[in-house]
Formats: C-alpha cells, structure tokens, sequence
C-alpha cells in the first residue's frame, strides 16, 4: 500500500498539469485534483496492480471533470474568461507572448479535443488509456487529437511563432 | 497537394490524412500503417512538413502545459496528509465509538448520563447545539429548497463544505438505517465561521440533520444528548479535537445514536 501511495504522489504534478491546462482556472484545476486524490484514497482497495496508477487516477479526475461541468452547465454560464489562469512568467518575452496564443488556441478546442491531446500528447498516456479514462472508444481519442492538432496548426500557422517555442 | 478531404498525397498517390499522421506521431500505427507513413514523410516534402508542424504543436503545448503548472503544488494536495489523516480519524473513531458503548452500557443502568452532565457544558457547547438545532427547525421544513447543493452532487458538496469548515465533511451514506441524503447547506456560525449542515430523510418524510463546525476547544468528546426548549428535536452530539457535530432529527434517541453511529463509522468515506 506504500507503494500505491508513492505513485500517487509521483503522479499528482502531472495530474495538475493536466487539470490546469484542461481548465484554466487555478482554483478549479486544485479542487479537481483534490477530489480525485480523495476518490483515490476512497477507491484505493478498488484498484488492481496490473494497470498504471496514473492512468487510473486521470480517469478519476476526467470523471469529476465531467460531473463538474455538467453542473456548471445546470448553473449557467462562467463569467468571462478575464480571470482564466495564465502561465507563470518566463524569462524569454519572445516565448512568453506565444505562449498565450497557445492559450488562446486551445481555448478554442473543444473541451473534448483539449483533452484527448493533453492526455496523450503532454501526460504520455496511450490511446488505450486516454480511451479509457475519457470513457470514448480508441477510434474516438484517435480523431478528437488529429482534430485538434488540425485546428491548432491553424491558429498557430507555420511560420515563426511556433518556431519561437520550439 | 492537400486534396478536398484535407488529405495530403505523398509521391506514390497515397493519401496521408491528419489521423494516419497524428497516430503516426503517437506511435499508436501497426507496422504496415506506420511504414506507409514514414515513406510518406520520407517521399513528399508536404508529408514531412505537416509532420514537422503537429511536432511543432506538441512542443508548444507542452510547453505551454508545463508553464501552467510551474508553480509550488498547494499544502492541500498533499496525500500522504490526506492519508496520515484518514488513520488518525479512524483512531479517533474507535475511541468516539468505545466512548459512545460506555454511554450505552450507563444508560441501561442509571438513566442517560449524557443529560445529566449538559449543565455542566459550557457556554460555547450549549451555543454550538442550539445552533444546529436551530438551522434543524429553519430548514427541515422547507419543501423547495431545504438544501443549497442536492445529494445530484454530493461530490461537489462534500469538497466544498469541507473546504468552508476547514475539515473533512462526513457525509455518508445512512441508506442501510433507512435515510436518504437530502443535500448539504452552508451556515453561519455566532462568531464568523462556517458551520456545515447535511440532510437526510426518511421513507416517510422524517428529516435529520448533522450540523459541523470547527471546535476551537480541542478537547474531544463523546456522544451526548440535547434537547432546546425552543424544539421539539433532540441533538446527538459529540467533538473530535478539530470539529464538533450535532445531529438533530425528531426522532426517538435510539435512532439517532444508531445514526451517529453510522456516521461515525462512516466518515472515513470509503
């Protein structure tokens, strides 16, 4: 059970990495990481050694991030997204400006595309198991992320700006 | 050439599309998808160039990604805290439980001790009960909204009230005694805090509810009975070292020990 308990741990950075990039919302991302640590805690006799823990617990959150989302939806919309959580400051004003288009960029997702692409393309998770953690078959997350690298090559064009965060 | 289907067509003519690629990219092709592709990239500069941009895409989110998260991770995400409090709770219970036993074991002897002692409480125990039961008689009897957030989302509820409270809400299911979570509620407290108020119901309408605050006193203590003169329900109530509950029904006191116990037993969450 230590061991369980380590790779929590070792997973909660990318667990809020994903929740904040999915969110943009600072207070948001650490309450849906919270939650999903607690559900751990409450699920951990639940879980089997032959999966990865971290895919286990991103499916914790995606299914706290749906619920969640569903009442937000019930409640009416969000303010504007003048409070949305920006990048901490790098120290390159070149890397910093595109990274707000990159913001901006996956805004401009679908929450579903946003987070078929995070999953794989930035927390490592195979198809099998971002299919399994978005509750969607494989043919669906192999889709919704060409999707969504579609869309953001668009925003962000060729030319130098993605050249500026290479 | 990008074709009408937004597919890109190598040398050969064999068309390339996003998906193909993007899989390409993610390692996810079986050995002869994953050769077409990269004789693809290999044969047509427009291949090699869309593969290089969703590279160059990657990159920029990941980066992007990694900057959002750059700052120091919050005290509250913290497991092996949230775990090393999980078992002191569950110490802490099978002393409240062993306690409550006692109270038992006194009661069938000599009359509830419990009620005896209340005179002897002090002022901020005896605010602290009528407190609950007073938000009890306020909202037991609201039909359309005796709750701000619904059992819908008790996750929600149980993640906010808690933070609110400062501790960990119990809010565990009392199904198998025969209630039913209503939902949860925020509430003042006499000196500024937050008090928490859960809410449950019976088959035939009987509303309970478990009242939690901060105990700033520290001091631990177990099941005890309370009736205000201002109700007709009675108050089960007891303190752990961080938190007090009071839990007040219009109920007989053995259903509400059997209730406390259950929440007691209960509020590990598992």
């Amino acid at each position: 059970m230590t061991d369980f308990l380590a790779d929590v741990e070792a997973a909660i950075p990318s667990l809020r990495r994903y929740a904040l990039t999915l969110t943009r919302d600072v207070d948001a991302a650490d309450d849906l990481v919270q939650d999903c640590l607690e559900r751990a805690l409450d699920k951990r006799r639940l879980w089997r050694p032959q999966g990865a823990v971290r895919a286990w617990l991103f499916a914790i959150l995606h299914n706290r991030f749906v619920s969640d989302r569903r009442r937000d939806s019930r409640r009416g919309p969000h303010g504007p997204l003048d409070g949305a959580a920006e990048p901490a400051a790098v120290d390159d004003p070149v890397a910093a400006v595109a990274l707000s288009e990159v913001g901006r960029a996956l805004d401009a997702l679908s929450p579903e595309q946003r987070a078929a692409l995070l999953l794989v393309a930035v927390e490592g998770l195979t198809y099998a198991e971002a299919a399994a953690a978005l509750g969607v078959p494989v043919g669906t997350v192999m889709s919704r992320i060409a999707r969504a690298r579609r869309s953001l090559s668009r925003a962000l064009g060729e030319g130098p700006r993605l050249a500026q965060v290479k | 050439m990008t074709d009408k289907n937004g597919h890109l067509h190598a040398e050969d003519g064999a068309a390339i599309d996003d998906v193909d690629l993007s899989a390409y990219l993610d390692g996810e092709l079986d050995p002869a998808a994953r050769q077409r592709v990269a004789a693809a990239i290999e044969g047509s500069g427009l291949v090699a160039r869309r593969a290089e941009l969703f590279g160059g895409v990657d990159r920029a989110v990941a980066r992007y990604a990694d900057a959002m998260a750059a700052a120091a991770l919050p005290a509250r995400l913290c497991v092996r805290r949230m775990a090393a409090e999980r078992r002191a709770r569950r110490t802490r219970r099978m002393a409240t439980l062993a306690a409550a036993l006692a109270l038992i074991l006194v009661g069938a002897g000599g009359g509830w001790l419990g009620h005896g002692l209340f005179h002897r409480q002090s002022f901020a125990v005896r605010h602290f009960v009528e407190a609950a039961t007073a938000a009890y008689q306020v909202y037991s009897v609201e039909i359309r909204h005796p709750v701000e957030v619904a059992r819908e989302d008790r996750g929600h509820m149980v993640a906010w009230l808690s933070k609110r409270i400062d501790h960990r809400l119990p809010a565990p299911s009392l199904d198998a005694e025969g209630f039913r979570l209503v939902g949860g509620r925020l509430l003042p407290t006499r000196r500024g805090g937050a008090a928490a108020q859960v809410m449950y119901e019976d088959a035939e309408g009987r509303r309970v509810t478990l009242y939690a605050a901060r105990n700033d006193s520290g001091a631990r203590q177990a099941i005890r009975f309370f009736k205000a003169d201002f109700s007709d329900a009675e108050t089960a109530y007891w303190f752990e070292p961080e938190i007090g509950y009071a839990l007040t029904g219009t109920v007989d006191r053995e259903t509400l020990l059997k209730l406390a116990n259950a929440i007691l037993e209960g509020s590990d969450g598992a």
